[in-house]
């Protein structure tokens, strides 16, 4: 296989990576910043139990 | 058609695990309006037309705090269709209080006895079915924890919703009492919802605050309701709020008696008990408390052979980063032909690997530490050091609740900006969140490890200075912001309930650790990818006198490369020479730049660690990835991306020891994380006062590491008296100033706002 | 006498509860109540812990020298 083609395979996965990465990272800069942020919460947390679980929260 | 019911029960009942127990994943969280008193709501498993209100835990219905407040509201306006009262078994009586003034409202409702498996263990016996007829209401059983019964609860909740049955209510009242508040009712009805019309003339009697601002009265009937409750107190001698209290109590021990049969005589100490003898006694809690900590960061973080947090952190960074992770890529970018000195090698192994390598490394750490601190909070423990801590905290003008916050918060911010919800006096609850974040949170480690192995050998004590600079900065904060007319006031009194110890529940630790441990795995995924990423590119490419490219490169052409250059680099980069490379002339080194006069006066004012504390703000664990990415320019032939000697020695090079030290400092107290940020926007309900507490730490962090290079470099002999010293002495008596003022002395009326009034 | 003064393992009866309303409800929905039998479990400087209705209240000292014993 030829190093174009190398080169291109790789630029393509990172590409992938990237744009997905890239996605979930602003959507969870923004999701944070909102207060919807339970990166930590570890589900003993006097406030925040149930939103850690994979709900949508809804205001 | 949709039935709506209503959870309610005392705080600590078992509530919380209930609501899971009913609707499973279907839950939805948000805020009561205008207060931030968390609002819970799920669908009934199974049923999509049956939605649980989660209330908060409360003990009873009074107007004094928000959570009671709200409660109350909600179950007179929303009306729900049938009401679960949680009582927690081992504990009826206290629990029964609530459940009265339930029963007052004639909503359908059920009662869960709950942690029935303790109350068999302990060997009472309560007679559900007398206690059934008594109370007037269906008693079922229920062990939350083992998830027996919960089916059962909800399935009579929705029959009673459907069928409206109220069942015989008992009359709590009697005598001269049961009398007057039927006077009341006489004058209230017509005008109170005649659903509740005795909930309301009880309340009433009681001279409830906010009942009577909702009711509206004439003066007349005022007059006369009042003439009613002033004939009934003096003829029993005793206010009226004491009078229905005391009758409750009195109407409960007749049902306990007939219902319920202790096991234990009253007074005996349960196995709870006896530990908390030792470990909240006046001599033992404090050091017992330090003992703990002590052990929980020897594990996760210390040097010895038990520090299995240590140990494998070091198989992660010098094995699998150093070894296996980089070999691997290159084995297959090999296999690709993409070789070494390619763009793209030098993108993935010189930027992906480095960066998010660096950071990976710390997670086998901080699981640790996520595990020790979630089996602390599990056996109940965390509400004792509140306690233990009340006493030194009192003595600056906190209440030892405002601790809590702190501990947890050494694991991660958010859930310890969280906790400051159990403090009732609102400007101390601001007070908290505003300092929380200057612990040492699980991202931060990281930035410690770095700085305390390169810069000073890998010394145990700089992680415990970090520690006691956190704790210290929330005291010292703490007591100057107390000083200021904001926060003026005596804090509320220390009451709090202490649950049973228990043993932790294994699946629950984990998931708790595993929970907090993969976001942060997450983040180091996602967030460090992308800015390793974006790092490298603006580290890799730049303009060398006049060609732009990839300045590896371009450094090697000695035609563009000359000594004139080379001098003119230094000097705005304000490097040695011998020191300069090529990054230094790339594009991220001339934004740096820019930005890097602000951090001068603090002794970093270089435009790598400029950098990496900006990138400290979407995550604190990405300073470290950012130094992976800038200090790992490859001027030997040695494997990349080793947290170990290599790069270390390079970051050695670039700080004198205290510059070094004050970049810790400023970034462990300045601005935390955008996660962390956007708790305290949760908590603050108000945009000034989140930029308040954001720009108080960023103030305070400057100053402080301003205060510590200067006044510290002084110490050390590593600056003359100069400017910046004279600067960080006055600085230094500004602080001592501000913390022995007498500050401003608030009258009676603002001794404490509780969190009700500050929201009315 | 005010509860702050009892040592530690010692069972009361409470005579009266003072402070204002809202300090007295805020005990009384505890289960700190004129009549009501309680014991110290644990004591240091004023602050107890206090076995009251089959639960543990942790309370500082100016919270229990209201109540009187």
């Amino acid at each position: 296989m030829s190093v174009i083609l190398g080169h291109a395979i790789v630029i393509l996965i990172l590409a992938v990576i990237v744009f997905f990465c890239g996605r979930s990272v602003i959507r969870e800069i923004r999701h944070e910043l909102n207060g919807g942020g339970c990166s930590g919460c570890g589900g003993n947390c006097s406030g925040c139990t149930a939103s850690c679980h994979k709900t949508d929260p809804k205001v | 058609m949709e039935i709506k019911i209503a959870l309610a029960g005392n705080p600590n009942s078992g509530k919380t695990t209930l609501f899971n127990n009913l609707t499973g994943s279907r839950q939805y969280v948000g805020n009561w309006p205008g207060v931030t008193v968390e609002k819970k709501e799920g669908k009934l498993k199974g049923h999509d037309d049956v939605i649980i209100q989660d209330l908060p835990g409360i003990y009873s219905l009074s107007p004094y705090t928000l959570e009671e407040v709200v409660s109350r509201t909600y179950l007179v306006n929303e009306k729900p269709d049938a009401i679960i009262n949680i009582v927690d078994g081992t504990n009826i009586e206290r629990n029964l209080y609530l459940t009265t003034q339930l029963l007052e409202l004639n909503i359908p409702m059920v009662i869960a006895l709950n942690m029935m498996d303790l109350v068999r263990k302990n060997g009472d016996k309560v007679d559900t079915a007398k206690l059934s007829s008594e109370l007037g209401c269906e008693v079922i059983e229920l062990s939350a924890l083992k998830n027996e019964g919960a089916d059962d609860v909800a399935n009579k909740a929705i029959q009673l919703a459907q069928n409206k049955t109220i069942g015989n209510r008992p009359s709590i009242l009697s005598g001269e009492v049961e009398n007057a508040v039927k006077q009341i009712e006489g004058e209230l009805s017509g005008i109170a919802d005649d659903k509740f019309l005795s909930w309301s003339a009880i309340k009433v009697f009681e001279r409830d605050s906010k009942e009577l601002e909702k009711l509206h009265l004439a003066s007349d009937k005022k007059k006369n309701i009042e003439d009613i409750i002033e004939a009934c107190e003096k003829s029993m001698d005793d206010d009226s709020e004491s009078i229905i209290t005391n009758q409750r109590y009195t109407y409960i021990t007749g049902v306990t008696d007939t219902a319920v049969k202790k096991g234990r005589a009253k007074g005996e100490l349960s196995i709870s008990d006896k530990i908390d003898k030792i470990v909240t006694n006046r001599i033992l809690g404090l050091p017992i408390f330090a003992l703990v900590m002590f052990l929980i960061y020897a594990i996760a973080m210390g040097g010895w052979s038990v520090s299995i947090g240590t140990a494998a952190t070091d198989f992660t960074n010098d094995v699998i980063f150093g070894e296996w992770v980089p070999g691997f890529f290159d084995t297959i970018l090999g296999a690709l032909h993409v070789e070494e000195g390619t763009v793209l090698y030098g993108l993935i192994q010189d930027g992906i690997v480095a960066g998010v390598g660096a950071v990976i490394g710390f997670v086998p750490q901080m699981l640790v530490l996520f595990l020790l601190l979630a089996i602390l909070e599990d056996i109940g423990y965390m509400a004792r050091v509140a306690f233990v801590m009340d006493r030194i905290f009192r003595q600056f003008g906190l209440s030892g609740k405002s601790f809590v916050p702190c501990l947890v918060a050494t694991g991660c911010g958010v859930p310890g900006v969280m906790a400051s919800r159990t403090i009732e006096n609102d400007r101390d609850r601001k007070l908290t969140v505003m300092t929380t974040t200057f612990m040492p949170c699980g991202a931060k480690l990281p930035i410690i490890g770095l700085i305390a192995g390169a810069i000073f050998g890998g010394s145990p004590w700089i992680a415990a200075s970090a520690y006691f600079i956190g704790i210290g900065s929330i005291i010292l904060s703490g007591i100057i912001l107390k000083k200021f007319k904001a926060f003026a006031g005596e804090p509320a009194p220390f009451v709090m309930e202490l649950p049973p110890y228990h043993v932790p529940s294994v699946v629950g630790v984990l998931r708790a650790t595993w929970e907090r441990g993969w976001s942060f795995i997450k983040r180091a995924g996602s967030v460090i990818v992308i800015s390793s990423i974006i790092i490298w590119f603006l580290s890799a490419f730049g303009t060398v006198n006049g060609h732009f490219g990839l300045v590896d490169n371009l450094f090697e052409d000695e035609t563009i490369v000359t000594d004139e250059y080379v001098q003119k680099l230094a000097d705005r980069m304000d490097v040695e020479i011998d020191d300069v490379n090529a990054m230094d002339a790339s594009l991220l080194a001339s934004v740096g730049n820019v930005i890097s006069p602000v951090f001068k006066p603090l002794g970093f004012g270089n435009w790598k660690p400029t950098v990496a504390t900006i990138t400290g703000l979407v995550a604190k664990e990405e300073v470290v990835g950012t130094f992976g990415v800038l200090y790992n320019y490859d001027d030997s032939d040695e494997e990349l991306g080793e947290e170990g000697e290599q790069i270390w020695d390079r970051v050695a090079a670039d700080y004198t020891t205290m510059g070094a030290f004050s970049f810790m400092v400023f970034n462990l107290l300045c601005a935390p994380c955008f996660a962390a940020i956007g708790a305290i926007k949760r908590e603050m309900n108000n945009a000034k006062w989140t930029w308040a507490a954001i720009g108080y730490m960023t103030g305070w962090a400057y100053v402080l590491a301003f205060i510590f290079y200067n006044v510290g470099g002084l110490l050390t002999g590593e600056h003359g008296f100069g400017l910046g010293p004279i600067l960080g002495i006055v600085l230094l008596a500004g602080l001592i100033y501000l913390l022995v003022r007498k500050g401003y002395q608030p009258d009676e009326s603002a001794k404490s706002l509780t969190s009700v009034d500050a929201n009315a | 006498m005010p509860l702050t003064l009892l040592k530690a393992g010692e069972t009361v009866t409470i005579r009266k509860i003072g402070g204002s309303d809202e300090v007295r409800q805020h005990l009384s929905e505890l289960g700190f109540v004129a009549g009501e039998q309680v014991s110290v479990v644990s004591e240091s400087s004023g602050n107890l812990i206090i076995h009251v209705k089959d639960c543990r209240i942790a309370l500082d000292k100016s919270m229990a020298s209201r109540i009187q014993v």
